[in-house]
């Protein structure tokens, strides 16, 4: 303030928002008198109260005075500029104003005063809920009934409302009334007149009379509907005195008179009602009052419930896409699986929370009942659990010849869980003896074919009966004989003993690439080996079959093998072992046998805790047919593994295969002659290759165009992978970065233990044990590579994904980094080292179990036929697949910007925010599906389905981009650096390579199927391409609407039912390219219906699609620029993504 | 409450986690404590101030359990070694009973039929004469054992699934009852009454059962469970596992141990909580009375037992803590 004089409105202007506005307007000075109070709020409102009670003392003595109003309106008046915020606590001026309104209510010579209706319109104006019933019960109550102030008001009100008629009909009755000032009432008439010329009130707005007349049949209730509180239905006025000093006319105050109580209608009859006037309607009640339904009565508290907070939120929420995290199999699982435990039941009582980590105790998420105890997690923990305690004794024992062990079981092996386990790949001694042992005890099931509980108690049976030596011989060769029973099933004609040979052969995997033996094994071989010809052979070609067959693992049976065994028993021992001990290539080194002994003990020890490892974590879409487990357990139809071509195919694995011309193969009438291929075969494979190979071969000559010949099939068959697996050419082993391990890994537990840890750490702020983090080491003929694991990524349906760091880029980059830029050494480095072209420090790793090769060879496919395309960019890398017995290992390029899964739920949660609206923007929509449906297009040109296209499979693939590069105008051909931003298909372990069909071919699906799968699979009709259009109507579905697909099938016009045609349930915002979108989906879900337009009649739909595309890409160019613009939509979704991680 | 004057750490306590401990039936001071740091620790309590360590017998792994036999001067041990040995206190050096095929979580020593029970995780126990060690019987149980207890003729094996059989030890042949456990979750312990008429067993989710042996409708209807061993954190009720349990020899009540480090004493007839001690910084990995029931000694140790995933024990939570009873104390309700 400058000066007394003087006032400074920077104050005011500091707090103009906080000013309540007056009719009357405000001195400036008095408000910034008290604004400037503010300064020190406590005295002010020492200041405030003081005056207050002032104020309240004065009011009690105002009954004496003349003019008791005069007080009220000096303290409404003085409360106000007080507080030039209106009402708060502090002011109270609601109380103020209803307390100064009550007071009077009933006196007659203040109903006609203007400073009481001014009260009464400030209190309606600022605080009535229904300011239109305050002015009628003012008008029951005779208020400013003489007043124009309240006609007014009242019809201001009411034509603000928009009930313009009973705003007119209000200003008559004013009219009607005489209410002064005449002139200024008539003056504000003719200016509704006028308006009411120039804006003529609507047809419909409310004609009833805007105070409505009495309705004696209607008497009793309430007015106006709105005034249910209140006084209503109180007894018959008492109090109120006919009105006798104002003249007026009698018409308008029965106009004004409302009510009239049913109880006094028989005394008071209509003309009465000018004594009762208020009847009904004594009071309109204080605001808290009229509220009191809102607020809850306080209570004793016994027995009163209290609804949790928890179950709403449960039904709060919507999300309604499906997030594939495999968490199926937890539901399954008993009340024990949460940590907290359900607490809908007592909804009174606490939410409870178990201290211990119950998932680590039931770990084992497929058999719940089967648990660990604290001391079992810590032994296992400290790697103290299942050593083979007998087996180090007997050792020391041994070494020591000190202590003389009088019971030597064999059993349970070595673990150590930290030190990252060297794979070898190791001929195993005896690959039949532990196994055949255990099998022996295992009644029945040696292929554990569904995965009950039972199974795995009989599993854990067979883990935990003490040894019988003596449980041999017959009872085994049994077992073998079961085993082997599914070979039948592949057309091989084999008899019983070849079929047992075989399996024991299984064990005995010689592979190129590791073709290891030691001496130990040798004189083992020699002193049991004898010899027979016939088996021999039987051997070689088995042998010759499932040498580069890809382990299915599904193996329960761990070889057991102790060097100091001597058991005399050994009955069902192949003969022909040593004449097939090959030599081995040159390039490798043999194993020191204690390393390998000790390593091997290992792998058994691992698989010692079978309900560490679940046996198979099947996906849902495989159905547990009894065939196909058996195969993958026993890797059938090794009889029609064709030879490797050629040694250099194992580093460049499509040189030849042109040669070969294997793809396309329906185009190929056979195969090459099979006479070629031995000639082909390197020397030091003589040994296996010589005639058993030819025979299987000659066998397989008969194969003609492609390998699965049935015109009807479940693709994801696994016996029919295997099939598959066995004719490639050239042969999967070939391809660059597989490798195949004939030993067990058995990491699998070990690392998902660990990633378990680490999500549960992730919470808190410890990060202890990160040192420990697992290093899976791929021991191969070229040097090998090693991952440390980082994290989980995910759960596929399949197999969990890890984030690995590759050690030997981390290596290579530390190291050029230490070395600084100028050294040359270190661009070596980085530049020759050959392992880490192309390789990123993180990346993802899939882990399999049952291992299987099939998505590594259809995306190796993928990027292959695709070569260097746009779309290929679209189609995950597949760096290395370690193929072991038990799992497998499938190394993969790293993205870390999420699914469209996510950007989905990013849209979803921001519902309510702005203009969002809870799905994604459009142009991104069509940006996304043009993308989708480019790569998918691509792959069916090339004869490749996905098979499981779903928005959490699709990887947003948003690269870095410079500003400068990256135009905001789309690009359809992808130059402006819009080529770097698309997405990223993965998960193809349901893909589908249709050039190893006929043509012709049709699957069937017989997984269990729901509404996210195509509408031939739901309705048991065969499908090819189907598969893969739905997937995209589906993705794009829950990109537009932001929730799952429907369709509805709709047989058209025709009587008798048409084709069926699909269509989305969900309809298309007005705004949207409704043309576009409805033409994409139709073609997706009606493919069969576009054939027509295809040169060749048949699927894949590829024209009709591609005309969608070209239509959406067209539209995207036109229009990428509006609104915020296609750009800015994905640097917002970078941003977004690039937060969550 | 209690006061820190009448208890007392034992010092040189073991350097791992502690799996058990035990008092010596016949001698008031001697107490047995097996570790997971491979040793079986026995202490005198009464010997000095804090008592002192008398005697560690070193095992090839860590040690799950420990028991006395007939005598101070038998001491049996069990662990992750697979073995069940006889202990010499005078010498330190082990003598091999019997060996299970996979880890031993639990023995117990029968003075009625002067024999040794083992229960493993191979899923069997054994009777073990100590004498005699060669005429061993091995019963094949169909779980995992986690907990053993006996009292007069009766065993009581605690399985995993849930499962607890009861046997009649002069006929192991087959169980005498099968029953399934009266709690929700894995058990943790069982222990006999002193009485021989029943057993507590605890789970890792914060219950205690008290059941008992008589298969009779009526004595069945007895049996009950209760909770205990819960605490409110941040409006949670946070369920430990009560990883302990001991009677007390004289007056029958008995204490329970949880994760959450506390102790608690129970009238297991009158359903009271007779006692409830102090916090312990660690969780309770162990409890025993001694023979004349004025001590009881507390071991704490943290680990899985308080959610601690790592299983990696700090060694400062590794504690014996001995504690004095005062006249009554542990006395139940209406008990003169």
């Amino acid at each position: 303030m400058a000066d007394d004089d003087t006032t400074s409105f920077d104050q005011i202007e500091l707090h103009k928002e906080n000013i309540q506005p007056l009719a009357s307007g405000r001195s400036a000075r008095a408000l910034v008198a008290s604004l400037s109070s503010r300064s020190n709020p406590v005295l002010a409102r020492a200041e405030h109260a003081a005056k207050q009670a002032e104020f309240e003392e004065e009011l009690r003595g105002s009954l004496d005075l003349d003019d008791p109003l005069e007080v009220w309106v000096r303290y409404v008046s003085w409360t106000q500029e007080t507080f030039p915020s209106g009402h708060s606590t502090d002011s109270g001026l609601l109380q103020l104003l209803e307390r100064a309104t009550q007071t009077f209510i009933h006196e007659q010579h203040y109903k006609n005063d203007p400073r009481y209706l001014r009260l009464w319109i400030q209190y309606i104006q600022n605080f009535s809920d229904a300011p239109r019933e305050a002015f009628a019960y003012l008008a029951r109550h005779d208020i400013g009934q003489r007043l124009a102030l309240f006609y007014e008001e009242y019809a201001a009100l009411l034509e603000k409302m928009g009930r313009k008629r009973q705003a007119g009909e209000i200003y008559q009755t004013g009219m009607e009334n005489n209410a002064r000032p005449t002139d200024r009432l008539l003056r504000k008439f003719e200016e509704y007149m006028q308006r009411l010329e120039h804006d003529p009130p609507a047809g419909d707005e409310p004609s009833s009379p805007a105070l409505p007349a009495i309705r004696p049949a209607l008497a009793a209730k309430p007015f106006g509907g709105g005034l249910s509180s209140g006084g209503l239905g109180t007894s018959p006025a008492t109090q109120q005195q006919p009105q006798a000093p104002q003249p007026k006319p009698k018409q308008a105050k029965q106009k004004m008179a409302i009510f009239s109580d049913a109880d006094a209608a028989p005394s008071s009859k209509a003309p009465n009602t000018i004594e009762k006037p208020t009847s009904g309607w004594e009071n309109i009640g204080t605001l808290e009052q009229r509220k009191k339904e809102n607020t809850i009565e306080a209570r004793p508290w016994a027995g009163e419930v209290l609804k949790q907070e928890g179950v709403k939120a449960k039904s709060a929420e919507k999300m309604m896409i499906f997030r594939d995290e495999s968490s199926l199999p937890k539901q399954n699982v008993p009340h024990v699986q949460q940590n907290v435990l359900p607490t809908s039941l007592p909804s009174n009582k606490r939410p409870e929370r178990v201290a211990v980590n119950l998932e680590l105790i039931y770990a084992d998420e497929e058999n719940p009942t089967e648990e660990l105890s604290f001391d079992e997690l810590r032994a296992i923990k400290r790697g103290q659990y299942g050593i083979d305690w007998n087996r180090i004794r007997e050792e020391q024992a041994e070494e020591a010849r000190e202590r003389r062990r009088k019971n030597t079981h064999r059993g349970e092996v070595a673990e150590e869980s930290r030190t990252p386990i060297k794979v070898k790949t190791v001929l195993s001694p005896s690959p039949n003896r532990g196994k055949i042992k255990r099998k022996g005890q295992a009644p029945a099931s040696p292929t554990m074919t569904f995965h009950t509980r039972a199974a795995t108690d009989e599993i854990y049976d067979i883990f935990n009966q003490p040894m019988k030596k003596t449980s041999m011989t017959g009872e085994d060769r049994d077992e073998d004989r079961k085993e082997s029973g599914p070979e039948g099933g592949d057309g091989e004609d084999d008899d019983e003993d070849a079929g047992s040979v075989k399996s024991e052969w299984s064990d005995f995997t010689l592979r190129r690439d590791v073709p290891p033996r030691d001496s130990e094994e040798e004189e083992e071989e020699e002193v049991e080996g004898s010899p027979e010809v016939e088996s021999a052979k039987a051997g070689f070609e088995k042998l010759a079959i499932h040498q580069d067959e890809p382990k299915a693992g599904g193996r329960t049976a761990i070889h057991r093998d102790e060097p100091s065994d001597e058991e005399p028993d050994l009955p069902s021992r192949p003969a022909p072992h040593k004449i097939l001990i090959p030599s081995p290539p040159d390039d490798f080194d043999p194993p020191r046998l204690p390393y390998h002994a000790a390593k091997e003990t290992q792998f058994q020890g691992q698989s010692r805790l079978p309900y560490m490892t679940p046996i198979a974590e099947k996906t849902e879409s495989l159905p547990p047919t009894t065939a196909r487990r058996k195969d993958v357990a026993k890797t059938p139809s090794r009889s029609r593994m064709p030879d490797i071509v050629d040694d250099n195919l194992m580093s460049s694995p499509f040189e030849e295969s042109t040669n070969n011309s294997v793809f396309p193969p329906p185009l190929v009438p056979s195969q090459p002659a099979p006479s070629a291929a031995p000639a082909r075969v390197p020397k030091e494979r003589r040994p296996f290759s010589a005639r058993p190979v030819a025979a299987a071969r000659a066998k397989e000559a008969t194969q003609k165009g492609p390998i699965i010949q049935d015109l009807q099939c479940n693709p994801m068959d696994e016996s029919l992978r295997a099939n598959i697996f066995d004719k490639l050419q050239p042969p999967l082993k070939t391809y660059e970065g597989f490798y195949e391990h004939t030993t067990k890994f058995g990491r699998g537990a070990e690392i998902k233990r660990f990633t378990k840890a680490m999500s549960k750490r992730d919470g808190e702020k410890t990060t202890a044990n990160i040192s420990q983090a697992p290093i899976v080491e791929f021991v191969t003929g070229d040097g090998g590579s090693s991952y440390t694991i980082k994290r989980e990524l995910g759960k596929g349906a399949f197999a969990p994904v890890y984030l690995v760091e590759n050690n030997i880029v981390a290596d290579a980059e530390d190291e050029a980094e230490e070395a600084g830029p100028d050294d040359e050494n270190a661009a070596d480095l980085l530049s020759l080292n050959k392992k880490i072209i192309g390789r990123a420090r993180f990346e993802a790793m899939k882990m399999e179990h049952p291992p299987s090769p099939w998505e590594f060879y259809i995306m190796r496919q993928a990027h292959r036929r695709l070569g260097v395309s746009r779309p290929v960019e679209s189609i995950l890398k597949a760096h290395e697949m370690h193929l072991f017995t038990d799992e497998g290992y499938l190394l993969l390029e790293y993205r870390d910007q999420g699914t469209i899964l996510d950007l989905v739920n990013i849209a979803r949660a921001e519902v309510g925010t702005g203009t969002n609206t809870g799905v994604m923007d459009e142009q991104l929509v069509m940006f996304l599906s043009i993308e989708l449906l480019r790569t998918v297009e691509a792959m069916h040109s090339k004869g490749l389905l996905h098979g499981d296209l779903k928005a959490d499979n699709c990887l947003i693939r948003f690269e870095n981009t410079p500003d400068n590069t990256w135009s905001a105008r789309y690009r359809r051909d992808g130059s402006n650096g819009w080529f770097k931003k698309g997405i990223t298909l993965i998960d193809f372990g349901r893909g589908i390579d249709m050039k190893l069909f006929q043509p012709t071919v049709q699957f069937i699906a017989d997984w269990k199927t729901d509404n996210q799968d195509c509408a031939e699979m739901r309705e048991l009709r065969p499908w090819t391409y189907q598969v893969d259009y739905f997937g995209l109507a589906a993705i794009i579905h829950s990109m537009l609407f932001g929730k799952y697909i429907e369709t509805t099938a709709d047989r058209g016009n025709i009587l008798g039912g048409g084709t069926k045609k699909y269509k989305i349930t969900s309809s298309f915002k007005r705004y949207w390219q409704t043309e576009i979108w409805s033409s994409m989906f139709d073609v997706l879900l009606n493919p069969l219906q576009y054939v027509m337009d295809e040169e060749s009649t048949c699927m894949p739909v590829s024209k009709s699609v591609r005309k969608c595309r070209e239509e959406m890409e067209a539209w995207l160019e036109a229009n990428c620029e509006k609104g915020v613009g296609l750009k800015n939509l994905i640097r917002r979704m970078e941003g977004v993504l690039g937060k969550r991680r | 409450m209690s006061q820190p004057a009448n208890q007392f750490e034992l010092s040189s306590p073991p350097e791992d986690v502690i799996s058990s401990l035990t008092f010596s039936p016949n001698n008031p001071s001697r107490l047995l404590v097996s570790s997971w740091d491979k040793n079986v620790h026995l202490y005198d309590t009464n010997a000095g101030l804090n008592g002192s360590k008398l005697t560690a017998f070193p095992h090839a792994a860590s040690v799950l359990d420990c028991c006395f036999g007939e005598t101070d001067g038998s001491v049996f041990s069990a662990g992750l070694d697979w073995q069940v040995q006889q202990l010499d206190p005078e010498t330190g050096k082990g003598n091999t009973l019997a060996t299970h095929e996979s880890a031993v979580k639990s023995i117990c020593y029968n003075t009625e039929t002067k024999s040794l029970l083992s229960g493993s995780w191979d899923q069997s126990i054994k009777q073990i004469d100590p004498r005699s060690p060669e005429s061993t019987g091995s019963h094949a149980q169909p779980h995992k054992i986690f907990s053993l207890s006996t009292i007069s003729h009766k065993l009581v094996v605690a399985m995993s699934s849930r499962s607890v059989y009861l046997y009649d030890l002069r006929n192991m042949s087959s169980p005498w009852q099968r029953r399934e456990s009266s709690l929700k979750f894995m058990t943790r312990t069982v222990r006999c009454m002193p009485n021989a008429q029943g057993y507590a067993s605890s789970s890792i989710e914060g219950r205690v059962a008290v059941e008992f042996f008589d298969p009779s409708d009526e004595s069945q209807k007895r049996k009950y469970a209760f909770k205990c061993h819960r605490s409110t954190e941040g409006g949670v009720d946070v369920i430990y596992p009560v990883n302990a349990l001991a009677f007390h020899p004289i007056y029958g009540t008995f204490a329970s141990g949880g994760g959450d480090g506390v102790v608690s004493l129970w009238d297991g007839m009158a359903k009271r909580r007779l006692r409830q001690y102090q916090r312990y910084p660690a969780s309770i990995a162990g409890l025993s009375f001694s023979n004349n029931g004025k001590h009881l000694a507390i071991g704490t140790s943290s680990g899985f037992e308080d959610g601690n995933d790592d299983g990696v024990c700090p060694p400062e939570s590794v504690k014996i803590i001995v504690r004095e009873l005062q006249e009554g104390e542990g006395k139940g309700k209406g008990q003169s």
